[in-house]
């Protein structure tokens, strides 16, 4: 298995750096695929970086009329194909985790495709690049689905629909309130 | 990866398509048989064409039928169709028709050049078929009803006459030159755009991006050269030439359903899409009350995930999580992480993690 996206959000400062680092990818045409998003607005400081969580069997892929979203041969879940994008929508209301963009004027929809000119070259997404906190990392994926260095969420059950993901997020420690760099993990 | 099927019935595929190519061949040979005059006019020299046409004509039904089984597919044609109906929805899709297909703006907002290059080729593929069909399928023919005056007739329709070396009989013998020129120029903007920006393009393949436009590029040289031998080459090479270009057409023909040009077909589904968004009550999110989506688009999304064993509930209550608008989707997971209750505002409810990195309703309030 190739390299996946890791998201540990008690880390995220809010800077934005991934939003305006995803801008900046080659192929991203100047529109951010990243969020960053203020988790309790007016009460605390929390936020949270989300790409494209590339799930295995994607919502948004199979809710598309055109079948316009396909998944490159490492997994990556892409942007939709510009010719064939009818600019519907459906994706962005399928998709459980509110990532898919549509650009009302261009009829096209947008998404993290983990930088794909540069991750097929084995080089890191621009987010995880810029990120001055480590929050967002390019990880082995094998090592972090079967042996986290804290829990990890990369499965989901909605109603009994499992929905198993390839970016990985890692879950606040909540029981020992420990943020940061555990030690001797580095993670 | 879990894997279904789209429909239970494995054979509804196979009976559909049968049906629709049945249809398909019954409407193309009556279209045949009157256009030619009871085959009176059947231009011979096109027979080649005319095979590899009804072929393209079955292979096309097979897949749009392929295509319209899938659920969310299914349900956008019905909707989009059932709104057409009223005098706003009709009204809407007239002006789509002109926007999306005729001006095709969406193309000139992405930018100038690929919009240029997207008018040249696709007009220049679209006159084409038109002229091309037209002959093939002989529902045109020229009969020459006085010594120097040609009339054009279609479907038996005497349509209108002009005189055989008359500026417009120039411009009409030679419609496919000019959408070949058309054509060509286009096809030579998006290969230079295709190899200037390749760091850009990054998806881009050489049998789905770059196969294409050669093939287009090959059809209207030799086409054209068809041309350059009658008339300047005193009909040198004029047979080889022929079947290059019936070669290469044929190629086209039976590649079009299953290529990038398969995308031709898809753009007459966008043109339901403005109306699908404009003419239906719109819908608040769960969660911050704001307008995000049309009620009847969010059932329908529901509809056709339920049908792919996608379904995405938010546990013991009757909402999903496209209920709520991305927003508060992307923050709904993320106070779920931190095992916090998060209050849907609009939906007057507070859920909770569920446990399994889902939400449920929180212990204890009523659904």
């Amino acid at each position: 298995m190739g390299k996946v996206l890791y998201i540990d959000y008690e880390r995220c400062i809010g800077c934005k750096a991934c939003v305006i680092g995803c801008e900046e990818c080659s192929g991203h045409d100047h529109l951010s695929r990243m969020f960053v998003d203020e988790l309790n607005p007016g009460e605390t400081v929390a936020t949270s970086p989300t790409p494209c969580m590339h799930c295995v069997t994607p919502a948004c892929a199979e809710s598309c009329p055109v079948q316009a979203i396909s998944i490159a041969a490492d997994g990556t879940v892409l942007s939709a194909s510009l010719e064939k994008c009818i600019g519907c929508k459906n994706c962005t209301y399928a998709c459980p985790f509110g990532i898919p963009k549509v650009d009302d004027q261009k009829k096209v929809m947008y998404k993290c495709d983990m930088c794909y000119d540069r991750t097929s070259k084995g080089r890191p997404p621009m987010c995880a690049s810029v990120c001055p906190t480590d929050t967002i990392r390019f990880v082995d994926e094998d090592a972090m689905k079967n042996e986290p260095p804290k829990p990890v969420q990369f499965k989901w059950d909605f109603g009994g629909t499992i929905i198993e993901t390839r970016t990985v997020i890692g879950l606040p420690d909540t029981e020992t309130n420990q943020f940061g760099y555990r030690e001797g993990e580095g993670v | 990866m879990n894997y279904y099927p789209y429909e239970d019935d494995s054979f509804l595929f196979s009976k559909k398509s049968a049906r629709n190519v049945f249809i398909v061949l019954v409407v193309l040979f009556f279209s045949i048989y009157f256009g030619s005059e009871a085959f009176g006019y059947f231009d011979t020299a096109l027979y080649g064409y005319l095979w590899a046409t009804i072929l393209c004509f079955v292979l096309l039904t097979i897949r749009i039928t392929s295509w319209t089984l899938r659920p969310p597919t299914r349900r956008l044609w019905k909707q989009g169709i059932k709104m057409m109906f009223s005098p706003k929805g009709f009204m809407f899709v007239v002006k789509t028709l002109y926007t999306n297909i005729v001006e095709q703006r969406f193309i000139r907002k992405r930018t100038l050049y690929r919009w240029a290059q997207h008018m040249l080729i696709s007009w220049g593929v679209l006159l084409s078929f038109a002229i091309t069909f037209a002959l093939v399928l002989n529902w045109l023919h020229f009969e020459l009803v006085e010594p120097k005056v040609y009339e054009a007739v279609v479907f038996g329709i005497p349509l209108f006459r002009m005189v055989a070396d008359s500026a417009v009989a120039l411009a009409i013998y030679h419609g496919l030159n000019w959408t070949g020129i058309l054509t060509i120029i286009g096809c030579g903007m998006a290969l230079y755009r295709r190899l200037t920006d390749q760091k850009k393009i990054v998806e881009q393949s050489q049998e789905y991006d770059f196969f294409p436009l050669f093939l287009l590029i090959a059809i209207s040289i030799t086409g054209s050269l068809l041309t350059v031998s009658a008339i300047w080459m005193e009909g040198a090479f004029y047979l080889g030439i022929a079947l290059a270009h019936q070669v290469t057409v044929i190629v086209f023909l039976l590649y079009f359903p299953f290529s990038k040009f398969w995308h031709l077909p898809l753009r007459f589904l966008a043109v339901m899409v403005p109306m699908y968004h404009e003419m239906n009550e719109k819908k608040q999110c769960a969660r911050c009350g704001r307008d995000y989506a049309t009620a009847m688009q969010i059932s329908d999304v529901q509809t056709t995930l339920a049908n792919r064993h996608l379904s995405t509930p938010i546990d013991h209550t009757n909402l999903h999580f496209s209920d709520m608008c991305a927003d508060c989707r992307r923050v709904a997971h993320r106070l779920g992480g931190y095992g916090a209750k998060i209050e849907l505002g609009q939906a007057h409810l507070i859920v909770e993690p569920n446990g399994k990195n889902g939400l449920q309703l929180k212990k204890g309030e009523q659904r």
